[in-house]
């Protein structure tokens, strides 16, 4: 769950998600990356949404990628024989290249405890499920009429 | 290799040569990097005597071990050149990317000599490396500049660069990266203007790596927690940014007026607030790389003549504009402040610049015919115009961009400048906060706040709540601070993180970062020896204990109220202790057992 | 007395400023303000019955650090300042 509202634009995500996957700081091989349009002040994190009809899965010859325990469309590395065609398939650019490991940088949930969620300083990056963090998002609406029409007591 | 790159790019202007060179590993143990580590490059090869808008000058920008990992607050770099403001060392601090993509493209840092034919810039992308020409940049403001090198070299390229300010050498000139952090202090942005050199562009693909990944992770871990749940950082600052600090300095009558001539309490000082800032202009928080605290403030200001769209304004121009400036107009401040970045020039020094004319104004001492228009205090479209005129060197701007000093000291009239060593003095009045008063005439690079930070003790409590008014232990703590901040401004981490974690957080960041078994004794001894090279240098290129003081205003014009009516700064009790827990002799001079010590004596 | 309350004391207390009688000390000023505020502002003023240390209270510009504390005492012409503890540069 992103909330671009609260990000601030640190990249303390990409940090750590280079430093989990290789023990080394490089957001380059981050599998998430935050994206700043200046004009409108927003940063957006991007990541891969774990799709519940990946492209990336169908598209792997090798039948390396699979819905995982934690519900991640992950990567085996065992079977991977880096072809990259999973990068050309995901149609939201979140699957990208690893030049100097030769691997393929996708985002796994790091097993259930996604690292950048816990790094992540104002809180734009929620692990969650998806129906609780719509709910939240129709309260903030809700709310909103509550304020606009609610009686007024204090 | 491990925290650091090990490597440095050196750049020759004159003759456009550009060479890889080796860190030399005994000095980063010794300088740690950044602020440290550039001035011991700089204070090797440079002559401290040196004009510095000569070509003699070197310009070296220079990123910490922790740069760019995931320490606390890891987005900082150094500036390092002879100030031409001061004529002091000159090193100033800046966070946003541009750091730690310097880091990411493979190097600790570039050395720039002598000065370029015509404008250029450098690019850096990854192991290419070439000046380009920047004739077609020359006069764009910071921000056409960074967008217009954007779109020349890469989108994920970072920028740092000087607008008009720099090129003209406006004597307080900044050097900006990401349109608006800036390395802004003592007129950095001036020595790049004389060099030619419009900007650096650097873009990196390559990683760092620390000696012991897990320890590392969990020092930062532990040291992040503690920003997090810290009031000061994980609650103070994301939520008003640092002007905050107004109203507490201005309720403690210690909040400069009038050009520090009216005390230290500005009747509408909630007006220019950071909780005024919070509530009508603020769009978003924004944090350097890697930050976990968040303090910089996107704002807005929708309708009316002082319309704008940008950063800030921080505590210190939000003062400098404001209290010092007598207006309350926060909408003006935070249009002067955006110019400020837009042309690259400090709002410290400009806006204090500002105070000090229209008190010579006031006095007489400046007439409407020359300044073009009236100047009193309280003028709000005053700061704009003359912010503009003074980063284009236009009208009385051209004596304004001299700074107050050399302003005031043409019309025979020095004492009306707040400056240490023709430097500004920032927000603080050292009457009425005593340690502040001794920060500023013992720091190396004159008037300036952030080289050790009493406020932190003397006003807020922190670690330890000390009396402001009085003298007693300042000078200890004073020589604490300075050694404690040289380490944060040279490892490459924010100074603010010293609000929430201390020595023994940082040794362990290092310790962890670059495999260098350093004892928290060691890294002190490291600030320690890092002051003091900066103060070397000082000495020889002329200073003297004479130097070490205030302006006569803090020295003999009693504060008229609040809390420290009738003060003075009491810097005569102070300095001769401070030089003597220093290991220094009565004259201001390192003894030579000291320079043993800190192995400065080679 | 002219109370000022600051940064996100102003949260709680929904006004910048207040003036009271009366009050001897600090100690009872601040059980009277807590009277008025309630509860959250009476959370971020006292932790476990002290004083918090994460609060910073000015009489006419001096900190009660260096006056008496909370038995600091106060007349009726007195400035209160009430800040939580913040910071910047």
């Amino acid at each position: 769950m992103i909330s671009p509202e609260k990000c601030i634009g640190c990249r303390s995500c990409e940090l750590i998600c280079s430093f989990h996957k290789n023990n080394e700081f490089n957001p380059k091989h981050s599998a998430v990356s935050v994206l700043s349009y200046e004009e409108a002040a927003v940063s957006v994190p991007v990541m891969c949404m774990q799709c519940e009809d990946p492209s990336c899965m169908k598209v792997c010859p090798v039948h390396a990628i699979s819905k995982n325990d934690y519900g991640a469309i992950s990567i085996d590395e065992k079977k991977c024989i880096v072809c990259k065609m999973c990068i050309s398939a995901c149609p939201l650019g979140n699957i990208s290249f690893n030049s100097i490991e030769k691997k393929i940088v996708k985002c796994n949930l790091c097993d259930g405890d996604p690292q950048c969620e816990q790094f992540c300083p104002s809180g734009a990056i929620q692990y969650k499920e998806g129906t609780s963090a719509n709910l939240n998002r129709k309260k903030v609406i809700a709310e909103k009429f509550k304020e606009l029409f609610g009686e007024v007591e204090d | 290799m491990f925290g650091w790159t090990g490597k440095i790019i050196r750049v020759n202007l004159k003759n456009r040569s550009i060479k890889k060179e080796d860190l030399n590993m005994e000095d980063a143990k010794h300088y740690l990097g950044a602020r440290g580590l550039g001035t011991k490059i700089f204070a090797d090869e440079v002559d401290p005597k040196i004009d510095p808008l000569s070509p003699e000058n070197k310009l070296i920008f220079m990123a910490g071990p922790l740069t760019g990992t995931l320490a606390a607050c890891p987005g900082r770099y150094e500036v390092v050149a002879k100030a031409p403001l001061t004529g002091t060392i000159g090193a100033s601090n800046s966070g946003g990317h541009f750091g730690p993509e310097m880091k990411f493209a493979g190097y600790d840092g570039i050395v720039f000599e002598d000065k370029s034919e015509k404008p250029v810039y450098l690019y850096i992308n990854d192991d290419l490396i070439e000046l380009r020409s920047a004739e077609h940049l020359w006069g764009k403001t910071v921000f056409e500049t960074t967008d217009e090198l954007l779109k020349e070299t890469s989108e994920e390229a970072r920028v740092a660069c000087i607008g008009p300010g720099g090129e003209k050498m406006v004597l307080f000139a900044t050097v900006m990266n990401d349109k608006h952090r800036a390395a802004g202090r003592s007129g950095l942005g001036a020595v790049m203007g004389s060099k030619n050199l419009k900007a650096v562009v650097v873009k990196g693909s390559k990683s760092i790596e620390v000696a012991k990944p897990k320890e590392f992770l969990d020092v930062c871990k532990d040291a992040r927690k503690k920003l997090k749940t810290n009031p000061v950082t994980g609650v103070g600052l994301p939520t008003y940014g640092t002007a905050i600090l107004i109203n507490i300095l201005n309720q403690s009558g210690a909040l400069p007026t009038r050009n520090w001539r009216d005390g230290g309490y500005f009747e509408e000082a909630d007006e220019t607030g950071g909780e005024t800032l919070a509530s009508k202009y603020l769009v978003r928080n924004k944090g350097c790389f890697g930050c976990s605290i968040g303090c910089g403030r996107v704002s807005k200001v929708s309708d009316g003549k002082f319309k704008v769209f940008g950063e800030g304004p921080e505590y210190e121009s939000g003062w400098a504009y404001g209290a010092d400036c007598g207006v309350k107009e926060l909408d003006a401040i935070c249009k002067a402040n955006y110019i400020c970045n837009e042309l690259g020039i400090d709002p410290i020094t400009m806006g204090s610049t500002i105070a000090c004319a229209m008190e010579m104004y006031e006095k007489g001492i400046v007439s409407k015919e020359e300044l073009g228009r009236s100047l009193h205090f309280g003028d709000a479209e005053a700061i704009v115009d003359f912010t503009r005129m003074t980063g284009l060197r236009e009208g009385f701007g051209n004596k304004m961009a001299e700074g107050s000093f050399r302003m005031a000291s043409a019309y025979g009239h020095p004492e009306l400048s707040m400056t240490v060593k023709k430097q500004e003095m920032p927000a603080y009045d050292g009457r009425g906060v005593q340690g502040m008063g001794l920060e500023y005439a013992t720091s190396n690079r004159g008037g300036c706040h952030v080289r050790g930070y009493l406020t932190s003790p003397e006003i807020l409590g922190i670690p330890e709540k000390l009396d402001p008014l009085v003298t007693t232990d300042k000078a200890a703590w004073l020589k604490t601070f300075q050694d404690l901040t040289a380490v944060v401004d040279s490892s490459g981490i924010c100074l603010f993180t010293t609000f929430a974690i201390g020595l023994s957080e940082i040794a362990a960041m290092l310790r962890t970062s670059t495999g260098i078994d350093f004892s928290d004794e060691d890294v002190l001894k490291a600030g320690e020896r890092i002051w003091n090279i900066e103060k070397l240098f000082n000495l020889k290129a002329g200073f003297t204990k004479a130097d070490d003081t205030l302006p006569p205003r803090l020295l003999e014009e009693p504060l008229p109220g609040g809390p420290a009516k009738g003060k003075i700064a009491e810097i005569d009790i102070m300095l001769p202790e401070y030089y003597a827990l220093r290991g220094w002799s009565e004259e201001g001079i390192p003894s030579e057992e000291k320079l043993k010590e800190l192995t400065l004596d080679i | 007395m002219v109370i000022k309350f600051f940064a996100y004391i102003r949260d709680y207390t929904h006004t910048k400023e207040t003036e009271l009688k009366e009050c001897e000390m600090v100690e009872e000023l601040l059980q009277v303000l807590c009277s008025i505020y309630g509860e959250k502002f009476e959370k971020k003023v006292f932790k476990n019955g002290q004083l918090s240390s994460e609060i910073i209270i000015l009489v006419n510009g001096r900190h009660i650090k260096h006056c008496n504390g909370i038995y600091t005492k106060l007349s009726d012409s007195d400035e209160i300042s009430i800040f939580p503890v913040v910071a910047g540069g």
